[in-house]
């Protein structure tokens, strides 16, 4: 009767974690069609999920942070009728488009809220923006004729990519401008994504990297597949716990200790800095004496640029010029 | 008797030797000693400083620490189900773990301070609050009557809980949910020799205190009354016997989030053994809990490797069918 307190806390936090979880990961989706220049109507495979667009829409509403960024970084500021859920200040240049865009809540709208806007397509990075805690269920709101799309990387666990890809976050570019029947603006964001990419992970090859995502006593570390992978991937980096499944796994210090990485990527998020993390690190009884510790070889990312969107050539970058010349 | 408690402190002290041999980084037995007679003066190896670490920083604190937690909250428990008559009751018995929980929550999405030493600090001022508060909330007459003092520990555990979900929700955030799902299932990657310093001063007074009333204990087993016809200052002792390992609790969750079963099951398991005196209940059920947290331990940190589990999700997983096991085969003993 007593002892099952931290259960009774635990039962529903695993609740939420299955929720939650959805938002932390990776997604799946092939994209089916690329739209032409002609505007007939779009269909496609999102998170196994049948979409079918019959014109451009007007009055999209986008939540999450990378959904939202995508729309601007397309230029679609003017066919969005709300956006919500930030987790940091969108980036300095989608800062002007942005500010005319209505925020219709700090987290998720209510789906009543929603309905008041009246919105011809919902777009979402976490499949959680369509559980009970966001706007319901994406089949209640394709039944009212609004198109839906959750990011690959956001895709509940069966229909996300096994292994996350850059290519992923561009088919999820190309396949929103196909909806929105701008294609040829993703073809100019993408080529440029991949240019700044190209120019920077030949020089961090071979560098052997922890990705310390959070957590004290059993490091969570970036695992073989979501989207820190994919970061480490397309900068060039070998990562040291590839070995473990999904996208983040708890580990522990010893098996760091015994891996002994090049550099430590330091995720600076909020809830836990990168400030904290580097106190930690170098006030902890062994690893202080970690030779990436004592050499202070970390490259500190922003939390928000580790989820699958435009801002993850900014993560590539940081972390490629951080680890240049470390390695061998 | 004294039999039995040799067998198990020899147990001890080999599953101690034996559970630093192994982890997830692959050092040979050899070394694994080397640096241990190094520390202790008896030998001056070069063992390469990484690998010293890891056996004398993380390895050997941990397994102590298991072994204090485990020791700890097994008599806690022992002394708190004999003590409130209730066979329910745990060493959580009195809030310690919720508001241990709410206090750590707090420390890690609300931000108080970083790092571990304030999720320890966290932790252990609200265990001490949530006791406070158990205590303010029983009363005077609490001395009279433990039902009292279960039900003001019951309703305060629901507050924190439910002030836990609330800070958790609040702050929705699946990485900080994560790391605290992680806590509240219990970890002993925290125990270091600071710790370690004065959790095992506080768990060698506390053992002692409930020790020197052993006698005091077994009169309690037969009912109020009857202790107080034994000379036995029923309320004076029962509050001295809670507090004490109430503290201690608080002591031990700090350092390793709220394991459970050790501390409800442990306690029925080694009176099938020793009978109710609590003379020789108490040396056993303080070794078997060392031993059993030490090796659950030690399955969490390797079973999965280079994954680690949350000890407490394992202590149940393991535990519960051993138990299961020993309930079928003591019928009609307890």
């Amino acid at each position: 009767m007593r002892s099952p307190v931290s259960w009774r806390v635990a039962a529903p936090l695993s609740v939420m974690l299955a929720l939650l979880g959805g938002c932390a990961t990776t997604g799946d989706n092939k994209p089916a069609t690329t739209a032409s220049a002609a505007a007939g109507p779009v269909t496609l495979t999102n998170c196994g999920t049948p979409v079918t667009i019959t014109k451009p829409p007007a009055r999209a509403v986008t939540m999450n942070q990378s959904a939202t960024e995508i729309m601007l970084a397309l230029g679609l500021q003017d066919r969005m009728a709300g956006t919500a859920f930030l987790d940091d200040q969108v980036l300095p240049e989608y800062a002007a488009a942005y500010s005319k865009v209505p925020v219709l809540a700090k987290e998720y709208p209510s789906k009543e809220k929603l309905l008041d806007i009246a919105p011809d397509f919902v777009y979402a990075s976490f499949a959680s923006a369509f559980s009970d805690e966001g706007v319901g269920d994406r089949a209640d709101w394709q039944k009212l004729g609004v198109g839906t799309y959750i990011s690959a990387a956001g895709c509940p666990k069966d229909t996300r990519p096994a292994k996350l890809t850059m290519d992923d976050v561009f088919a999820e570019i190309r396949e929103i401008a196909a909806v929105f029947g701008v294609a040829e603006r993703a073809e100019t964001l993408i080529a440029d994504q991949q240019e700044r990419i190209a120019k920077v992970s030949a020089g961090a090859k071979g560098t052997r990297v922890l990705w310390w995502d959070g957590g004290n006593d059993a490091p969570s570390a970036g695992a073989c597949c979501g989207s820190p992978a994919m970061i480490m991937s397309a900068a060039g980096v070998t990562n040291i716990f590839a070995d473990l499944n999904g996208s983040w796994a708890d580990t522990s210090w010893e098996t760091v200790v015994e891996r002994n990485p090049d550099v430590i990527v330091l995720v600076d998020a909020s809830w836990d800095t990168a400030a904290a993390k580097q106190a930690f690190l170098e006030k902890h009884a062994t690893l202080k004496d970690l030779p990436a510790v004592k050499g202070k070889r970390y490259v500190v990312l922003d939390f928000s640029s580790t989820s699958a969107g435009v801002r993850n050539v900014r993560a590539v970058e940081a972390l490629a010029r951080g680890v240049g010349g470390v390695g061998n | 008797m004294v039999a039995l408690v040799v067998v198990l402190a020899g147990g001890l002290l080999l599953s101690v030797a034996a559970a630093v041999t192994v982890g997830p980084a692959d050092l040979s037995l050899g070394t694994v000693w080397l640096v241990i007679t190094d520390h202790l003066g008896l030998t001056s190896a070069d063992v390469p400083l990484l690998r010293d670490h890891i056996v004398w920083e993380l390895r050997l604190p941990r397994v102590l620490g298991a072994a204090v937690v485990g020791a700890g909250l097994a008599a806690s428990g022992a002394v708190m189900q004999t003590v409130t008559r209730n066979p329910l009751a745990d060493p959580y018995l009195l809030g310690v773990s919720s508001g241990a929980s709410l206090g750590a929550v707090a420390v890690l999405v609300l931000g108080f301070g970083a790092g571990a030493a304030a999720l320890t600090g966290g932790a252990f001022a609200g265990a001490l609050a949530a006791f406070a508060v158990v205590v303010a909330a029983a009363g005077r007459r609490a001395v009279l009557r433990p039902t009292r003092v279960v039900l003001a520990g019951v309703a305060v555990a629901q507050l924190c809980a439910a002030l836990t979900s609330f800070v958790i929700i609040w702050t929705a955030d699946p990485h900080a949910t994560h790391s605290i799902t992680f806590w509240l299932s219990g970890s002993l990657a925290r125990a270091d020799w600071a710790a370690l310093g004065w959790a095992t001063p506080v768990l060698a007074a506390v053992f002692a205190v409930i020790l020197w009333f052993a006698r005091a204990l077994n009169a309690f087993a037969f009912g109020e009354e009857a202790a107080a016809a034994l000379g036995v200052d029923v309320g004076r002792v029962r509050w001295l016997l809670l507090v004490t390992t109430a503290l201690l609790t608080a002591v031990l969750v700090a350092i390793s989030g709220a394991i459970g079963f050790v501390g409800l099951m442990l306690p029925h398991a080694a009176r099938w053994f020793t009978g109710p005196d609590h003379r020789r209940l108490l040396p056993v059920v303080v070794l078997s809990g060392a031993i059993f947290l030490i090796w659950v331990d030690t399955a969490a940190r390797t079973l999965f490797e280079p994954r680690e589990l949350p000890v407490g999700v394992l202590t149940a997983l393991l535990g519960v069918p051993a138990f299961v096991l020993l309930l079928r085969r003591g019928d009609g003993n307890a």
